[in-house]
């Protein structure tokens, strides 16, 4: 409980300070220039673009479908399909939010199967984030219950969040990526906050975190 | 302003989405409005615990470990974009990317995601068995049926219509011979059938099935000089492949497995079998006979009906009888390859390899006893040849371009 104030009281000073937010999340913008030459036939451009955007689609699906080994195997389907029809990326989308498009659809059609039994290992996952050891294990829980809940999101809401929390996109690349209205995009994500809020007072109410 | 209207202004504060103006307006409701406060405070954590979120990595390098299978995709592409590029005038990477590979993915998906791989592999050992059954038996009931399944509904209503006149041909020997043997082979097909269900379907549809085969014995027969009993038995399973025809509402599988099934006991066709009603159509059973000259086709080289259609023979095929007893005299090629040698009934004939017509016949006259052996052509198209009489032993020597034959 004592941990939980403390972090609480960090978060709330931390969210004041971040007006601006930290864009660790957002994936870089890929040079147009390497995403023209990958689509003249360059094959090592269209190999060091894949590599430049791995991390962030396996990061999409990871929480998408909340499972390590789904969300390799929807990255690779996601990365082999990018490789093949690079030429039918147009410019007139931003190369990211058309990169999160193909991700979030491999990922609601797995979605959509029977889902698999929860994953042994959900605790090791990789952090790169420099947290001091004491916060560490608290995100650990919090991400622990926060990916549960995010879990319990109907597909659109849980890609939204997903999209806007880990990929840092603006309601506008979002609606471009999940080819939905700024409107309803708005909309899934007001939800999915409020939902979301909901569950987590929920798991405290049940001492989950106290 | 009312909570509501609040509530959307605190979640578009989340996404820094709000102007200076709305920014007061939610700041003075905030003020006086402890439970929007509230709720304030939780989304505002709960943003900035999803901020948060740990940034997973891939365990792996995944273009890494998908650069093998990337090489393969540009193989499979530089092999689809060459005919195309030409035809078409486009860049190669274009048909790579578009139309080379896309098709190939989305069809692998698209079986992932509607296929369990267990029952596509329950399909595929189905299929293993069932052709293990079928090819083991070297029977080719399974081709007949194929070829058979195309025909246009005139041939449903011929082969329906056998099956009725097929009491009437009950009594003739062969179709009791044909009918017997298909009523004991019913139980052992539907024991080959694992789902119980086709067993019904199968059995009742497989006597008619043999009495129609009966009678296509019985018309195919006067065609035929050479008959054995061995055809009947054969004849009458081998036309018991209008079966899966009658029974449209059987599965594919379950067909397989009652032709299978009855192939399981059948021997291999006699060489004769097929030949017996292959030459020309019966004036009814032509549905019959085409199924048992589809089948004469397949066996091996052995059967008399290949012989026609084997370039190397020499006998006439016109006659499929007429081959069937010519069958065996191995023809001796001239040196030009011009004329052909072949003895029959004790005369030395000699063809043209080409018209097939005969240049010259030996006049030799000798007994049946007599033995008579082609020896060799020369080079100016003379042939040797030897006829053993008891002990005696004489040469003669034909010239075909003179017609004419001497004695040595």
């Amino acid at each position: 409980m004592i941990f939980y104030k403390f972090y609480y009281r960090i978060a709330t000073l931390w969210d004041a300070a971040a007006s601006v937010r930290v864009q660790e999340g957002g994936i870089p913008v890929v040079a147009p220039e390497l995403v023209r030459a990958a689509q003249a036939g360059d094959r090592d451009a269209l190999i060091t673009l894949l590599r430049e955007i791995e991390t962030h689609v396996y990061r999409t699906a990871y929480y998408i479908l909340n499972n390590e080994q789904d969300a390799l195997d929807a990255s690779q389907e996601a990365l082999l399909r990018i490789y093949t029809k690079i030429n039918s990326y147009e410019e007139k989308a931003l190369f990211k939010t058309w990169v999160q498009r193909i991700v979030t659809n491999i990922c609601i059609d797995k979605f959509r199967k029977a889902r698999p039994t929860v994953s042994i290992d959900e605790h090791e996952m990789t952090f790169t984030a420099n947290h001091n050891v004491e916060q560490e294990i608290m995100t650990g829980y919090l991400a622990k219950d926060i990916r549960e809940a995010i879990d319990k999101l109907p597909e659109h809401h849980r890609s939204v969040v997903v999209l806007r929390y880990l990929q840092d996109f603006s309601y506008h690349e979002i609606a471009e990526s999940l080819n939905l209205p700024l409107n309803t995009v708005k909309s899934y994500l007001f939800r999915a906050r409020q939902q979301l809020q909901s569950l987590l007072q929920d798991y405290q109410k049940g001492g989950v975190r106290g | 302003m009312n909570c509501q209207e609040v509530m959307e202004l605190m979640q578009r504060h989340l996404d820094e989405d709000l102007d200076t103006q709305e920014e007061m307006e939610l700041q003075d409701h905030l003020r006086h409005c402890q439970e929007c406060t509230e709720m304030f405070e939780r989304l505002q954590r709960l943003s900035q615990e999803l901020t948060q979120l740990p940034k997973v990595v891939p365990p792996y390098s995944l273009v890494d470990a998908l650069i093998p299978q990337l090489g393969e995709i540009d193989k499979a592409a530089a092999q689809a974009a060459t005919e195309p590029s030409i035809v078409l005038g486009r860049a190669p990477h274009t048909i790579n990317k578009d139309e080379g590979q896309s098709p190939r993915r989305k069809w692998t998906r698209r079986l992932e995601s509607q296929f369990s791989w267990k029952f596509a592999g329950g399909v595929i050992a189905a299929g293993l068995i069932l052709g293990f059954f079928a090819f083991n038996m070297k029977h080719p009931v399974l081709d007949n049926a194929d070829g058979l399944l195309p025909p246009k509904a005139s041939k449903e209503i011929a082969s329906s219509s056998t099956v009725q006149h097929a009491p009437a041909a009950a009594d003739a020997t062969s179709a009791a011979n044909a009918k017997r043997m298909a009523i004991n082979d019913s139980p052992q097909a539907s024991a080959a059938v694992t789902t119980p269900s086709s067993d019904a379907q199968q059995q009742p549809t497989t006597q008619p099935a043999a009495g129609g085969s009966s009678q296509a014995q019985g018309q195919a027969s006067p065609d035929a000089t050479v008959e054995k009993p061995q055809p009947l038995k054969d004849a009458g399973v081998d036309a018991s492949s209008p079966t899966p025809k009658m029974a449209p509402s059987t599965s594919e599988p379950a067909r397989m497995k009652g032709a299978s099934g009855k192939a399981s006991n059948e021997a291999v066709p006699g060489p004769t079998a097929p030949a017996a009603s292959s030459p020309q159509p019966g004036p009814q059973g032509s549905e019959q006979n085409q199924a048992a000259r589809i089948q004469a086709t397949e066996p091996p080289a052995s059967s008399p009906v290949a012989g026609p259609q084997e370039p190397k023979t020499k006998t006439p095929n016109t006659n499929g009888v007429y081959s069937l007893m010519t069958q065996a005299p191995v023809p001796l090629k001239s040196l030009t390859g011009t004329y052909e040698a072949v003895i029959e009934n004790h005369h030395v004939v000699i063809r043209n390899s080409a018209s097939r017509e005969i240049v010259y016949t030996s006049a030799y006259q000798g007994q049946d006893s007599d033995e008579v052996v082609l020896s060799a052509w020369s080079k100016d198209d003379k042939l040797t040849y030897q006829v053993k009489s008891g002990d005696i032993s004489k040469s003669f020597v034909i010239d075909v371009k003179t017609k004419t034959e001497s004695s040595t």
